[in-house]
């Protein structure tokens, strides 16, 4: 009996976390966002005149 | 002549070797082992025909071995050895008949190293018997009640006796031919056996390899891995869990759709614009960090194709992220019907790293056509939603809460395939899959 009841409770909580994480949309994110992205120019490079030659 | 019932042993009346007498008042003929000689037990063992001895059978079971099926002790009276050959297959099995002084005579089989127990059958059957011509008429796999189950067909096998051993209630003759139209059911098999002198309805159960010891014999050092009657392994699994573990399922697939039905706020919209205005920017704010934001995008691309590229910028102006979605849709008519793959739509999700104004680019990267018919990308729309939420993670739990019923279900119905991968019935559904 004790093993039935800890196994609806473990159910019930299994659903209520998954709940939990899709509610938020945890690990729902796209996968393919490229977020290593240049955020502008680097600048002039000191020393050189705005050259790199 | 009737023998006494002290009489336990005779003298073989063709070559005089002593013979045990283990089978009771009914035994019609006994089929002398050492010279082959069968002799009529009802007529003074007067010889009535001469069989060959060098066709003795490799059988675990010996004439005189005594064992207990059932809480009933039978002793093996006699041996028969049966082939079949259909096709250039040849199967071959040995009865032994077997009798008890309380409970008359049954059948011992060895078969692929499997014991089979058979008893006749005597209660009603509907329909009362089955031929083999019953069943080549018949378009769908015959069936057949008892009082207790139902049976469905399996096999018709005409099968020729090559030797002989010992007593038996009947006169086999060796070379003689016997058609037998079995039927399987839950856990026994009903077998309509017509020879050309009788009929007879038997019902056979398969035995646990441990009776050969119970009978003195060794078992068979092996047996194949499977026989239509042996019987399924069921795991015990209480009924408690499979329920429990589907309910749950539903459960969880409810609140899955709860959460993948939940539109979210629009924030922004861009209405389908002429492609021609590619590259174009849409602001809009968000609120929400916590929850899913999505972009999706809608085209009109048919038998087409394009690459969309998408950027991202936050309240600060630094790049959020980057990224790209090829949408193609395309759509025909061939010999099975109309096909279409592909998608006009796609989307991308991501969690806002903070709450403020946004900045969405689109550039159009790459477009083309498939085949004359296709007509290129023309107007393109975008819609920015927050709030969203997903309900894949809880169909994954549904998928694993009914992954144990459905393996359960999967091995019996494996088991149940196997079980009926011998019959010689096929069904057209079966028929097609070749």
């Amino acid at each position: 009996m004790i093993l039935r009841v800890l196994f609806l409770i473990l159910g019930l909580s299994a659903i209520a976390g998954t709940s939990w994480l899709g509610y938020y949309g945890i690990g729902r994110d796209s996968t393919d966002l490229d977020k290593s992205v240049r955020a502008g120019s680097a600048g002039r490079v000191i020393g050189t005149g705005g050259r790199i030659k | 002549m009737t023998l006494s019932r002290a009489i336990r042993a005779i003298n073989c009346t063709n070559c005089g070797a002593g013979l045990d007498v283990l089978g009771g008042g009914r035994v019609s003929t006994h089929v002398c082992p050492y010279c082959g000689a069968a002799l009529d037990a009802q007529d003074n063992y007067r010889v009535i025909a001469q069989y060959d001895r060098t066709a003795r059978p490799d059988s675990p079971l010996r004439l005189g071995m005594s064992g207990q099926i059932n809480g009933v002790t039978f002793t093996v009276i006699g041996s028969i050895a049966w082939v079949e050959r259909y096709a250039g297959q040849e199967w071959v099995w040995v009865d032994h008949q077997v009798f008890s002084p309380s409970h008359g005579y049954a059948w011992l089989t060895v078969e692929d190293g499997h014991l089979i127990f058979s008893r006749r059958y005597r209660k009603p059957t509907e329909p009362d018997f089955i031929t083999s011509v019953t069943v080549e008429r018949s378009e769908s796999r015959p069936m057949v009640r008892t009082e207790a189950d139902k049976y469905t067909y399996y096999e018709t096998s005409t099968a020729m006796i090559t030797y002989a051993e010992g007593e038996f209630n009947w006169t086999p003759k060796v070379g003689d031919r016997a058609t037998a139209v079995s039927l399987l059911g839950d856990e026994d098999m009903l077998s309509f056996e017509q020879s050309a002198t009788e009929r007879e309805v038997e019902l056979s159960r398969w035995l646990p390899p441990e009776t050969y010891a119970v009978f003195g014999a060794e078992a068979p050092a092996r047996a194949s891995r499977n026989h239509p009657l042996m019987p399924y392994k069921n795991l015990r699994l209480p009924r408690y869990y499979l329920l429990a573990a589907a309910l749950l399922a539903i459960l969880a697939v409810i609140v899955g759709l709860g959460l993948s039905t939940r539109q979210g706020v629009v924030v922004a919209r861009l209405p389908a614009v002429p492609i021609s205005t590619l590259p174009v920017e849409l602001s809009f704010t968000l609120s929400d960090t916590e929850k899913l934001t999505q972009v999706a995008i809608e085209t009109d691309v048919s038998n087409s194709w394009a690459y969309i590229e998408v950027a991202l910028t936050d309240p600060d102006d630094r790049p959020v992220f980057e990224a790209g979605r090829e949408i193609g849709f395309y759509h025909g008519r061939d010999g099975d019907g109309a096909w279409s793959e592909g998608s006009r739509n796609s989307t991308l999700q991501f969690h806002a790293p903070m709450a403020g104004n946004y900045l969405l680019e689109l550039t159009l990267a790459e477009s083309g056509t498939w085949q004359r018919s296709g007509a290129a990308l023309d107007r393109i729309s975008v819609t920015v939603t927050e709030g969203r939420s997903s309900g894949l993670w809880l169909y994954l739990l549904a998928g694993g809460f009914l992954l144990v019923p459905g393996l359960i279900l999967l091995r019996y119905s494996l088991a149940n395939k196997r079980r009926w991968s011998g019959s010689d019935w096929v069904d057209e559904d079966d028929d097609d899959d070749d």
